[in-house]
């Protein structure tokens, strides 16, 4: 457990630091609140904060103009899965986004850095010696390296639905896919100024 | 956003209401050598009996929890639905085990362990066991029958070679007697010549006598020779109490009874050794685990009290099939022993 935390800590600071440390101002930074359910009916929500990396392009086609960008983000998620367990979830990557004309856009989510704990409801070990004793704050740690895709219509505050795919490693003797139905919000963090 | 925020939340707090009814109605996780793996105890105290529930292969837990067990059994005593090691929602960082029936085996004790701890020293422990189960439990006896006040053997599969064996020349015999009611003449004629081509001592024949079981359930199932029992309680259970994706994964990556059929596993030889109240339950229609493996697995168990049942209008659920009398069965076996 302590091991868990230390590393989500030690993650969480590392990416915090690459985005604070952008060169980029405050105002390319945005917010994103979704509602990221697993499977649907685990409710669940995660916060991002998407900052931009890489500067807009623009090309031309079919006689259209798009524009493609790159950003970098970090995300914090959980979800409830009422009969057996809360996931929480720590993950950063680069977002690459596709806006039209009219502002529909879509966009593709790689977050290869992730950790993923559970938190299980009461827990009891038993030892090799048959020892039995609760277990304080249960729980599993796992790699969660996570891709999402998503739909949307882009402005001062944009919104969006896609869904999320987030691998849990080792899960058992092997690995478990989790798959996330997104809807969310983005809204410019504007500067404290 | 706020409104989003709004919903969120609403939905989180309704998933978190908890109606105290004065049951037992726990979650509770059971570690045990590199597994966190879930029991679902539900059910009435007063007795102070509880009957641990071990699902077959590729199943779980909380796919018993309808008709019968929830609506009956559970006003009686405390039903413990168990997701096994590698399976349904249990979950835990753990390598490949040598004899894994072996340590499935300790996990089911090791829950009993942990049931003991929290509910009393002095509850009586029933332990019932479905098709794969069946083998899991009796292995589990194997190790230490002194837990339990009584074994239920639901068309356990105590021998996996036997029932491989006895899986063809049963479909054989179904197949003739359908054919003589004049039901489906064609498609079980074929399903006749089809098994008689299988030599079942070879491996190669497994996959397609399986298939060849598949067809026949579907066959007795269409004739209404026995009734279809897929329930909306059942498909809620399955996807919306239990994680359907999780529960398919973790099937397709741990597969006790392949393990089991790579050893040879069989309870057999060491049945005599089980000297606690027994019951058991098998279908006559059953074309996964036949009924010579009952058959055997009752002559050859070592306790005084033993019942056998075959149900007749069961494939391989009894307790979806013929639920009332399942219940009565089971209930009075266990008044009698607890």
């Amino acid at each position: 457990m302590i091991r868990s935390l230390v590393c989500s800590a030690i993650l969480a600071l590392i990416v915090g630091s690459m985005l604070m440390n952008s060169p980029l101002s405050a105002q390319n930074r945005m917010l994103e609140l979704t509602y990221s359910g697993n499977n649907l009916w685990n409710p669940g929500f995660r916060l991002a904060i998407v900052q931009d990396w890489k500067e807009e392009k623009t090309s031309t086609l079919l006689g259209k103009e798009r524009s493609t960008s790159w950003s970098k983000m970090i995300t914090a998620g959980l979800y409830h899965d009422v009969e057996s367990h809360t996931g929480f979830y720590i993950q950063a990557g680069a977002l690459y986004r596709n806006v039209g004309e009219k502002g529909w856009f879509f966009d593709a989510e790689l977050s290869p850095l992730g950790l993923y704990r559970s938190f299980l409801t009461e827990t009891w070990a038993v030892d090799d010696n048959g020892n039995v004793s609760q277990v304080r704050l249960p729980g599993r740690t796992y790699l969660a390296p996570a891709a999402a895709l998503h739909l949307g219509k882009a402005g001062k505050r944009e919104w969006f639905v896609g869904g999320r795919v987030m691998t849990l490693l080792p899960y058992n003797t092997y690995i478990l896919p989790l798959l996330m139905i997104e809807l969310g919000v983005r809204s410019p963090l504007t500067s404290t100024k | 956003m706020r409104y989003l925020l709004t919903f969120t939340l609403a939905l989180l707090a309704t998933s978190c209401i908890i109606i105290n009814t004065g049951r037992i109605s726990d979650v509770i996780y059971v570690r045990h050598k590199g597994a966190d793996m879930p029991a679902h105890v539900h059910g009435d105290p007063a007795k102070n009996t509880f009957l641990i529930v071990l699902h077959g292969a590729g199943s779980f837990g909380l796919a018993f929890r309808d008709g019968e067990f929830s609506q009956n059994l559970e006003d009686d005593y405390v039903v413990v639905y168990f997701d096994q090691r590698g399976q349904s929602m249990a979950q835990g960082h753990y390598s490949k085990p040598e004899d894994l029936v072996d340590l499935m085996a300790e996990d089911v004790l090791a829950l009993a362990a942990v049931l003991r701890e929290k509910y009393g020293e002095d509850i009586n422990l029933f332990l019932m066991g479905h098709s794969w189960g069946g083998l899991l439990s009796g292995a589990t006896l194997l190790k230490d029958q002194s837990q339990f006040a009584g074994w239920i053997n639901v068309a356990g599969a105590t021998d996996i070679p036997l029932a491989t064996a006895r899986r063809g020349s049963r479909i054989q015999i179904i197949a003739e007697e359908q054919i003589d009611l004049g039901n489906s003449i064609e498609e079980w004629t074929a399903i006749s010549e089809e098994v008689d081509e299988l030599d079942p001592s070879e491996e190669s024949s497994y996959r397609p006598t399986l298939r060849l079981a598949a067809r026949a359930i579907e066959l007795l199932l269409r004739d209404e020779v026995i009734e279809s029992t897929t329930t909306i309680e059942k498909l809620a259970q399955a996807i919306l109490a239990n994680n359907p994706i999780t529960w398919a994964v973790s099937d397709f990556f741990n597969q006790p009874v392949s393990e089991a059929r790579e050893m040879d596993y069989s309870l057999t030889p060491r049945l005599q050794e089980i000297t606690l109240p027994t019951l058991m339950i098998f279908g006559r229609y059953d074309v996964s685990v036949p009924l010579q493996v009952g058959a055997v697995a009752f002559e050859e168990i070592g306790s005084d009290k033993k019942d056998v049942f075959v149900f007749e209008q069961t494939i391989h659920h009894p307790h979806d099939t013929e639920g009332s009398r399942f219940v009565q069965e089971v209930r009075r076996f266990i008044e009698e022993n607890r």
